[in-house]
């Protein structure tokens, strides 16, 4: 298959991706789920036919991530856990399959961009999560996520969703999805398609300005990850994000 | 919020237990997929089998979990 034969099968899968979202959030969970599954077992599939030819049958590999995260989330009963340690108790078996991708492709956490490269820039980015922060709390207003929590408790909870939601996420979608897109596609084209990927996957959210701030947030996290040529400031910056939107924004807003 | 827990999974999920059924029929389905490709010699089937533990170990974790709760809330 030539390049643009292949640039169609990934804006295939990125509607693809985006039908099973829109059903799962508006329809149906359980089509939903079948829809995510059937996606990432043809993607699987199709990667295993394409085994030799790099890098787009590596593409396919690690696209199979965005099916299975939301498959995962599906399947892990969250609701058995107190609501502030969700995020953490679905980080985990995405953080596996994140690891299990990468030791499938031979890639090490150097190359998938922990790393330290640039560190004044890697602060400067991740500080950008405070102003993010406020302004997805302006347009979601979500509760506070854990009230009665001490500040100890607030300070480990805020370091898990550092980690739980910014690093393993960006691990997944900067670290390894765009890591393959570019390669495959080359740099504009890997960050449109990966941030599009990013933005489809909170549908769930319900809020059309919502997937619009995580598409602009995408494609900056996805520039600053190859100027950087690291996730470690994107990944704080994202963890940074949540923890004002879900803790602090809330706290402030009750003063 | 920039994560992929969104709110629509978080309230599908206190809905039924159809969802952990469907994933727990996905996990057999990966290990009997798994099963039957490994003992193949082709290199598409082979590279397939060593995809599918991808998807296998993180429902492996969730099949545990739900199979802790429901002990739980049996005792």
């Amino acid at each position: 298959m030539n390049k643009m034969g292949e640039i169609r099968v990934f804006i295939a899968y990125i509607i693809l991706i985006v039908f099973a979202e829109t059903v799962t959030s508006y329809m149906d969970a359980g089509y939903g789920l079948l829809i995510h599954s059937v996606t990432m077992l043809s993607l699987l599939t199709l990667y295993s036919l394409k085994y030799r030819e790099n890098p787009s049958s590596k593409l396919y590999l690690s696209l199979s991530l965005a099916p299975l995260i939301r498959i995962i989330s599906l399947s892990v009963p969250l609701t058995d856990f107190p609501r502030h340690t969700w995020y953490v108790v679905a980080g985990i078996p995405v953080l596996v399959a994140t690891l299990a991708t990468m030791r499938v492709q031979g890639v090490g956490f150097k190359d998938a961009g922990i790393n330290f490269k640039k560190p004044l820039a890697q602060a400067g980015i991740a500080l950008t999560g405070i102003p993010f922060g406020f302004m997805e709390y302006s347009i979601l207003r979500p509760e506070p996520l854990a009230p009665g929590l001490s500040f100890w408790g607030l300070t480990l909870l805020a370091l898990a969703l550092i980690l739980s939601t910014g690093l393993v996420e960006e691990l997944v979608f900067r670290g390894i999805i765009q890591r393959n897109a570019v390669e495959a596609f080359g740099e504009r084209r890997g960050l449109i398609g990966v941030a599009a990927v990013f933005a489809a996957l909170h549908i769930g959210w319900l809020s059309m300005p919502d997937i619009v701030f995580v598409f602009s947030i995408g494609l900056f996290f996805g520039f600053m990850t190859l100027k950087t040529g690291s996730i470690i400031g994107v990944s704080l910056s994202h963890g940074i994000t949540n923890v004002v939107l879900l803790l602090a924004a809330p706290a402030i807003n009750l003063i | 919020m920039i994560s992929t827990v969104t709110t629509v999974t978080v309230a599908t999920l206190s809905a039924g237990a159809m969802l952990g059924a469907l994933s727990t029929v996905l996990l057999i389905f990966l290990l009997a997929s798994k099963e039957m490709v490994i003992a193949d010699t082709r290199q598409p089937l082979k590279a397939f089998g060593r995809t599918l533990t991808i998807g296998i170990l993180p429902l492996l974790i969730s099949f545990t979990l739900i199979v802790s709760f429901k002990v739980l809330e049996v005792l």
